[in-house]
């Protein structure tokens, strides 16, 4: 009984993904300018630039044969406009319509990417689901734990600014958190930087590439952690106002209530009736916002991995966009796309199962 | 439109905080009109090798300091506004539009009060193909291959005559069939709905890096991309408003005096609108000079040509005792996006109480 409105979100959700991915491999090919072209065809000095055009051409062909872009996009396609088309008749004005069978980049992909095979790079050649997975691990690692301590802090903040003995914070807190959100995150992250991390004013903590190359005798769980305060420091900073809000907002929202009259009236202490009665109430809101908040994180990890040097999913998505390894991007797109899908599930899940009232209506 | 100029009247009299962003606001936005009138002694791209990295309050030629390639950080600061603000109100303001009227359509007929003849659907269906083809793709096939104007020429007449011909002569052949004559009601919220979330199935920032790459910095491919990603946000609140708008009792007094539902959505409707839509255009705008300014930091945003508060932070990557090129472009984007955040708070904050 639980699982069905699960089930019913998957089947909506799974044909949305696929369109969506879909859109982005096609668009992706669409637009001028392949992989390679810019290196092999320009007669500028570089260094494919010395040989001869003919070679180069060659060569440039050889790449697009073995990543299969030399084959056509999609099912269909309407034959481009060309000179000898145009200059005599109309003939331009009837679409010419080709139809190419299974052997096309598209299907190609798509039957690879339902067997589970997300291609493979163009730089390195090494499969794209091996990158990610590489990846991956160090990115979860961050997300978690700042996740965590975000959640944990915004509760607690959201508890002290209702409690009677936190009502002189309140105003001063509010304001501070209004002030963090209007510090974007890659400013946050670098003033952080310059602050914590720089000779030229305190050298409190090691960034760069989270400790992965120190040789064995200095890398243990302590220096490794070390590593790690500023970028999740960043990351719990930047998505703290919002969280902290809601559970403000929440809470104060409950409060309202007539329950909490009673269990006033009966002589519990204020501190006892939040904790006890208003907090489970309050949480449900926050649970959808807890889910919404996934996708947030991972979008701050590509400026922290970026800015912090850390070998994540992030940074493997900027560093193939500079170098347009369309294959990776795609891969992470489809698997970042995927882990919010499965978050919103869950999130309905733990939803549904937190409030009975929910329960009893899909039931 | 009066209720809503007599809030922000009572907002400047009352909150001291919302006059100050007001202020501000008002005084950046001047600044970044008359900027190209005012005496800069740099324009933002003039380099000067021999004076990289000057530190600011210490040259007077160079009042805030220098980048790694002796760029004035003054002006490139004063043009990075200008840039980031030219880019995000306009595309705000599309989007706003863009998700107002599709908020309100699908929050005002809902799934089932829009109804089309099965012979207006049919003309519909094939409108589109031949509206894409000879409008769209013929046109832009021309601009890729350099081929005579006379041939787009062509193309847009001949797609213009071939919906003529399908909406003034067949159309009126096609309803005299008794069956084609019967309606069925358009799910326009349904349509709406499953819309917005396939262009939020995939956080807004992976999808702009990753549609970004695909065709290299370029001002006008980041304005569509934002379009299309920022008009969401917009719909949804003016969907959700509309259905509780819908539900008043003016709305039905208005229809039951026979006014037609366009009437109805653009003179009842639409004005009760206006202070949730300013509120995410001014929250939107705040949004999208992070956005910019995050992109062009990672260097997929504005061309590396446009001054941009991203590309001066982005320097500091050189070297890290440049701490006024954080700081400095910063902190105005900070105070910027804080200013505008302000003013949207106070906003909601009363359209509550109310």
């Amino acid at each position: 009984m639980l699982q069905q409105p699960a089930i019913k979100r998957l089947l909506v959700a799974i044909p949305v993904i696929w369109f969506m991915v879909s859109a982005i491999f096609l668009l992706s090919r669409l637009l001028p300018g392949t992989y390679g072209e810019t290196q092999l065809l320009s007669p500028e000095a570089g260094f494919y630039g010395k040989s001869l055009q003919t070679d180069r051409t060659a060569a440039y062909q050889q790449l697009l044969q073995r990543t299969g872009q030399d084959l056509p996009l999609f099912y269909i396609s309407i034959a481009p406009l060309s000179e000898v088309h145009t200059a005599t008749t109309f003939s331009y004005l009837v679409p010419d319509l080709e139809w190419h069978g299974t052997r096309n980049q598209y299907h190609h992909w798509a039957a690879a990417l339902l067997t589970g095979h997300l291609g493979v790079s163009f730089t390195n050649s090494q499969p794209v689901s091996a990158l990610i997975a590489d990846a991956a691990g160090n990115t979860f690692l961050i997300l978690l734990v700042s996740m965590v301590l975000t959640s944990v802090l915004a509760f607690y903040a959201g508890i002290a600014m209702v409690q009677d003995t936190g009502k002189k914070w309140r105003k001063p807190m509010l304001a501070l958190l209004v002030l963090l959100d209007s510090i974007p995150l890659f400013v946050l992250c670098l003033l952080l930087l310059l602050l914590l991390a720089n000779p030229d004013a305190w050298q409190l903590f090691p960034v760069f590439g989270l400790g992965l190359n120190l040789h064995d005798t200095q890398s243990n769980w302590v220096t490794q952690a070390s590593y790690m305060v500023l970028p999740v420091a960043c990351l719990v900073l930047a998505n703290l106002p919002y969280l902290t809000n809601q559970v403000y907002t929440s809470l104060t929202g409950t409060l309202q209530a007539g329950y909490i009259k009673t269990a006033r009236a009966k002589g519990l202490p204020h501190a006892k009736v939040v904790t006890r009665h208003a907090l489970r109430n309050a949480l449900l809101p926050v649970i959808t916002t807890l889910s919404d908040m996934l996708p947030a994180l991972f979008a701050g990890s590509v400026v922290i991995e970026t800015i912090f040097a850390i070998p994540g999913v992030g940074r493997l998505l900027v560093s193939s966009v500079l170098s347009r390894d369309f294959p990776v991007i795609i891969g992470i797109v489809i698997v970042v796309a995927l882990i919010k899908m499965v978050s919103h599930i869950v999130a309905d899940v733990a939803y549904s199962a937190a409030d009975p009232r929910i329960r009893a209506r899909t039931a | 439109m009066r209720a809503f100029i007599s809030d922000i009247a009572y907002l400047l009299r009352t909150k001291w905080s919302f006059r100050l962003a007001i202020v501000y606001l008002a005084l950046l936005t001047g600044l970044v009109l008359l900027l190209p009138l005012l005496p800069l002694p740099f324009s933002p791209n003039e380099l000067n090798l021999q004076h990289a990295f000057q530190k600011p309050f210490t040259n007077p030629t160079y009042i805030l300091g220098t980048d790694q390639l002796g760029r004035d950080v003054l002006s490139n600061l004063l043009w990075g506004a200008r840039n980031g603000l030219f880019i995000a109100v306009p595309v705000m303001l599309l989007s706003a539009v863009l998700g107002t009227a599709v908020g309100a359509v699908a929050g005002y007929f809902g799934n089932s009060k829009w109804k089309l003849t099965y012979a207006q659907v049919l003309l519909i269906l094939v409108t589109i193909p031949i509206v894409c083809y000879y409008l769209i793709h013929l046109p832009m096939q021309v601009v890729l291959y350099s081929l005579p104007g006379k041939v787009a020429g062509m193309a847009i007449v001949a797609g213009l005559a071939l919906s003529a011909i399908l909406w003034l002569i067949i159309k009126p052949l096609l309803n005299n069939l008794m069956r084609l004559r019967q309606t069925i009601a358009i799910p326009v919220d349904g349509i709406a709905l499953r819309l917005i979330e396939l262009l939020t199935s995939i956080p807004r920032l992976i999808l702009l890096i990753s549609v970004a790459a695909f065709a290299g910095p370029s001002l006008w491919l980041l304005s569509v991309i934002l379009i299309c990603t920022f008009w969401t946000g917009t719909a949804r609140l003016a969907r959700a408003e509309m259905l509780r708008i819908v539900q008043l009792p003016y709305i039905e007094a208005a229809i039951s005096t026979g006014m037609k539902h366009r009437r109805v959505i653009l003179k009842e409707a639409l004005p009760n609108l206006l202070t949730p839509v300013i509120v995410a255009f001014v929250f939107g705008v705040a949004s999208l000079l992070a956005v910019e300014s995050t992109l062009s930091f990672l260097g997929i945003g504005l061309p590396a040509t446009h001054a941009s508060w991203g590309r001066t932070i982005s320097s500091i990557r050189l070297n890290l005792s440049a701490w006024w090129l954080v700081a400095l472009p910063g902190g105005f984007l900070a105070l910027t996006v804080l200013a505008l955040q302000t003013c949207s708070y106070h906003l909601i904050r009363l359209s509550q109480q109310k």
